[in-house]
């Protein structure tokens, strides 16, 4: 385990009071989060709990009804959009293209060509000249992120990358996104528990558009957070110090 | 697995030499058969009528396909649909409309030149409103965006129809609307011809600038704003360029369908589907196809002339859908 030191520099991304509203409802209330430069920060929560809102509105995509996002200590609307994309990386949930692109093609589309080093660590050389439609789930995660991180983003925002693969397949992501960590801060939105427990340096944990807690892992994913969280009793069995798997508890146990 | 994708280089040069030799076809052909040897000769009526009549028409045959195809690379492209061109979308539709409004006019006006003004009118106008409605609720939708331009384009051709029925009458100018209608291109003069050039040339360099972010849309609204690319203008911009290409289409060829459709089709095919290859490529080759299909328009029955659009119609229908089925057989 590769954890990123906690650090004195200044926060990549904060957000100040956020409130998001869509009519009536509040997609995130009162919401103030700094994110480090460094290391992998997991966002979970049960759905509808705002974590994809929340990486919207850190893309500038969602507008806001109260607080303000700073990238890097300047208020968002005040960043150019080319400015802001070179320094946001952006992984969506459905990684997908309408057209039936080439990984060479893809990558294309980037702001700055992949660098060899990159296609290396992500083993993507072989696949370059291949249909982007025909690699596998885990193929299309690696080619996605390393067209993300092609220019060196400050902040890269993953939503849901791992969601739709193989347990093989989930672990190798996190582990190719704990390595761009090392470089710039990476928010990822996950659903696994256990996996934000075993690679995230950092982990906020939302429901119902509020901030419950945040901080590392340990500290934040006991049994009172979560089952505050996710409105029901959890148990966690433990594997390791920072490994373990969550299970709700059938209502015959409780 | 491996696409085969041609290098545009070649592309071009193939398009290029092709375009050569439709175009002295063209000038040949016709009516009369006029030989490659006396273009240049001594003056008199075949001299004249390969360079005032067939050559100012081979070049209005050229930017009629060159616009359309390009409005056809445009709207697919914003549109992320490959049945998105001009006639499914309501800007021909418009741009009929108002062409017919032109020709029914009292001759207050040439139609001459309230046909184009009228044109573009009624295709800008037609793709605002689906801009409009695409736009309900603040967030850009493509699927309502091309489900309005479909509803628009089917209460825009009934509209022409009844204006047609209530203000139409035997005289020569429903001939000419009726005639217009079922496409087929004008000839311009030589001051017209120079017109093209600076349209082609501003459409050309407009939608290359555009290219980044179309390939940038493909992958959806999300990554294409996180690109940098300010994805409401974009749509915005390539949605008007489009109607501008349409209108200048239909200004100067009538109602002429499945150009927009099958050169972007068959180019992506060939070339892969990032826009800025296709965008000279798309102006070239719907250029030469056009002009191909206006010659046998007006030669294969002459003196009488086939209307271009039905040509487009019942020539391209099959041959795109023969292609398609090529296309699954080689998947």
């Amino acid at each position: 385990m590769n954890r990123i030191e906690q650090s004195n520099a200044p926060p990549v991304l904060s957000f100040s009071d956020v409130e998001v509203r869509v009519g009536t409802r509040a997609l995130l209330s009162s919401l103030t989060l700094d994110v480090p430069c460094r290391g992998l920060f997991g966002l979970v929560g049960p759905n509808g709990a705002g974590k994809s809102t929340l990486v919207r509105a850190a893309l500038g995509l969602q507008a806001l009804s109260r607080g303000e996002v700073r990238l890097r200590d300047r208020r968002l609307q005040d960043w150019r959009p080319r400015e802001l994309a070179h320094q946001v990386g952006y992984v969506p949930q459905h990684i997908h293209s309408h057209w039936d692109l080439t990984v060479r093609e893809l990558l294309q589309l980037g702001l700055a060509p992949p660098s060899a080093e990159l296609l290396q660590d992500f083993e993507l050389e072989g696949l370059l000249a291949r249909r982007f439609k025909t690699l596998s789930g885990g193929e299309q995660a690696r080619a996605a992120i390393a067209r993300a991180m092609a220019h060196g983003p400050a902040l890269l925002l993953a939503d849901e990358p791992a969601a739709h693969l193989d347990l093989p397949h989930q672990h190798a992501l996190m582990r190719l996104l704990q390595a761009c960590a090392s470089r710039s801060a990476v928010v990822i939105v996950l659903h696994d528990l256990h996996l934000a427990a075993r690679y995230c340096d950092h982990v906020a944990v939302l429901s119902h558009g509020r901030l419950l807690r945040h901080g590392s892992p340990k500290g934040v994913l006991d049994d009172a957070t979560l089952a505050q969280a996710y409105e029901r009793p959890l148990q966690r069995i433990s594997i390791s110090a920072q490994s373990f798997f969550t299970v709700p508890i059938p209502e015959a146990c409780r | 697995m491996t696409p085969a994708r041609g290098s545009l280089g070649p592309a071009l040069g193939l398009l290029a030499v092709l375009g050569v030799v439709v175009a002295g076809l063209s000038l040949s052909l016709g009516a009369a058969w006029v030989s490659p040897l006396r273009w240049i000769g001594e003056p008199g009526l075949e001299r004249d009528l390969v360079w005032v009549w067939r050559a100012p028409r081979v070049a209005a045959a050229f930017f009629v396909g060159a616009c359309l195809s390009l409005a056809g690379l445009l709207f697919q492209g914003v549109f992320r649909n490959p049945l998105a061109e001009p006639y499914l979308l309501g800007s021909a539709a418009g741009a009929g409309l108002g062409a017919a409004i032109a020709l029914l006019l009292p001759q207050l006006v040439p139609a001459a030149w309230s046909l184009p003004v009228m044109a573009f009118l009624g295709a800008w106008g037609a793709s605002w409103l689906v801009l409009a409605v695409g736009r309900i609720g603040g967030d850009w939708h493509s699927g309502r965006l091309l489900l309005a331009g479909v509803a628009l384009a089917a209460i825009l051709s009934a509209l022409r129809g009844l204006i047609l029925m209530v203000f139409g009458d035997e005289s020569t100018n429903l001939r000419a609307i009726v005639s217009w209608q079922l496409g087929g291109v004008q000839t311009p003069t030589p001051a017209e011809v120079m017109g093209f050039v600076p349209w082609l040339l501003f459409l050309g360099v407009a939608a290359w600038r555009l290219a980044p972010g179309l390939d940038a849309l493909g992958l959806g609204d999300a990554a294409a704003q996180s690109l940098g690319h300010r994805v409401p203008r974009l749509v915005a911009g390539t949605v008007l360029l489009a109607a501008l290409a349409t209108a200048l289409a239909v200004s100067w060829g009538g109602l002429i369908g499945f150009v927009g459709l099958i050169v972007p089709h068959v180019l992506r095919w060939w070339l892969g589907p990032l826009h800025g290859p296709l965008v000279p490529a798309c102006m070239i080759a719907g250029g030469v196809l056009m002009v191909l299909v206006d010659t046998v328009a007006r030669s294969s029955m002459a003196p009488s002339e086939i209307p271009a659009g039905l040509l487009t119609a019942v020539i391209g229908g099959p041959f795109f859908l023969a292609l398609l089925l090529w296309r699954q057989d080689r998947a």
